[in-house]
């Protein structure tokens, strides 16, 4: 029996430190309470748990061949582009106050408050406050007058 | 062949009218030099994804260098093949590193010799964004005190290609970030507020903000909207400008060049390839855009 103990709490050590039972960079993106929308991965806006649109739009795209979508949910936007036939995540965009981010950072909140959740590592982009993941991807909370008006997390698709 | 009076007055008056002609710079064809050192030059390849590259259709191309355009006025042509690019390696080669490049002429020409006439949008947070836009572009190094006004323009429009997020999800709600009233605000100051904003937009943001730019330094500009060549063939809606100088329209499209700048890029190309549409004689592009409508803000 103690072996056995002993072993279970090895097993779950060991998930631990490899990220599988705590928060991981796979995590970067937004939860709608369903589906993980996270940019630069394919996007169906068909799938359970999307739920419905509220407004729809395509163009087409001045970048990609074909169509640039943006599909306008409660709370948030999604903007994909195109590629290999598919829809892909470029920006998700928080327009709801009551959507916070697991700091509790959201729409109304200070550039203080931002900084004291984040820090002040970001790149600013006339008044986007970009923390960036990687290369392309990032964190990004748009604040005029000292106040967060929109976050989300984006994508440089170019 | 005794000359007569009369025939002496024609060979004068022939050789007024042709130093009248070259001193004038009417030898010259601004719109067409600018195409030299932007075709691709594995075309066979960007086709497939490029379709819509422009490409000169005329057959005779004039050239000049700066030091000839400023000294002597004198102009050489070639004539040109199928593509620009072939017709060009040779003046390409011979340039030296000091000379502005072909390119770089016509547009330096013209945009140097422009009478300036500042003016604002009369839209205060556009205003004011603009004037910080410089204040930032001055303080990063971007843009120096003993820049000419080609020099400024040239900057500026490859800091908007290499700087600015395509976002085509911008267009959607114009004035989204923008703390002006999009009641009684024009959709072009939105467009340019959005993107001084986020530097982030799609064509309709990257023309309307560069056009308010080129009017902050003194340019007549005007945004055109209308139907571009497509990828894949067909036309799809786009924004461009245009800059009156010297009389004539040119067009700049800072939207496109960021696409042909970091697909060359992606492509493997090592070259700067920046200045696709920059300042192109406007009645040469008819093959590429189709004006829609000329936006009166």
């Amino acid at each position: 029996m103690r072996k056995i103990y002993i072993a279970m709490v090895i097993l779950a050590t060991a998930l631990t430190l490899s990220g599988c039972g705590g928060k991981s960079k796979a995590e970067f993106g937004y939860n709608n309470g369903e589906v993980m929308l996270v940019p630069g991965e394919r996007f169906d806006a068909q799938a359970e748990g999307m739920g419905q649109t509220i407004a729809y739009m395509e163009a087409a795209s001045c970048y990609f061949d074909g169509l640039d979508k943006v599909f306008s949910y409660d709370g948030y936007e999604v903007t994909t582009y195109p590629k290999d036939g598919g829809d892909f995540i470029q920006d998700i965009n928080i327009t709801a106050d009551t959507i916070r981010t697991a700091e509790g950072i959201g729409i109304g909140s200070t550039l203080a408050e931002v900084e004291s959740a984040y820090g002040t590592d970001y790149t600013v982009s006339g008044k986007m406050y970009e923390y960036y993941k990687d290369d392309t991807k990032y964190m990004y909370f748009f604040i005029l007058n000292d106040v967060v008006q929109y976050y989300g997390y984006g994508m440089d698709v170019k | 062949m005794k000359r007569t009076g009369f025939g002496k007055c024609l060979l004068t008056m022939a050789l007024l009218l042709g130093s009248v002609l070259v001193f004038t710079g009417c030898g010259k064809n601004p719109g067409k030099g600018e195409d030299i050192v932007i075709i691709p030059t594995t075309e066979n390849t960007t086709a497939q994804t490029e379709s819509t590259t422009p490409q000169e259709s005329t057959t005779e191309q004039e050239t000049t260098t700066q030091e000839e355009s400023t000294t002597e006025q004198e102009t050489t042509t070639q004539e040109e093949s199928t593509t620009v690019q072939e017709s060009t390696t040779q003046e390409e080669t011979t340039e030296t590193s000091q000379t502005p490049t072909v390119a770089e002429v016509k547009a330096w020409d013209l945009l140097n010799n422009e009478p300036l006439n500042p003016t604002t949008s009369g839209y205060e947070e556009l205003d004011n964004l603009i004037a910080g836009y410089m204040t930032m572009l001055k303080n990063e190094g971007t843009l120096t005190d003993d820049m000419s006004p080609y020099q400024t323009v040239h900057s500026i429009y490859v800091w908007f290609i290499k700087r600015i997020t395509y976002n085509r999800g911008m267009n959607v709600d114009a004035g989204k970030y923008s703390t002006s009233d999009p009641a009684t605000t024009p959709e072009e100051v939105l467009w340019a507020t959005d993107l001084f904003n986020t530097y982030q937009g799609c064509c309709y943001n990257y023309s309307s903000a560069f056009m308010y730019i080129m009017r902050y330094l003194g340019y007549d500009a005007h945004l055109l909207s209308g139907q571009v060549s497509s990828y894949n063939g067909g036309t799809t809606p786009h924004c461009w400008l245009y800059v009156n100088l010297g009389g004539t329209a040119y067009t700049f499209d800072p939207d496109v060049d960021m696409n042909y700048y970091w697909r060359n890029l992606k492509e493997g190309g090592t070259d700067e390839k920046t200045d696709t549409l920059f300042c192109r004689k406007m009645d040469d592009m008819s093959y590429f855009y189709t004006i829609e409508k000329y936006h009166t803000n």
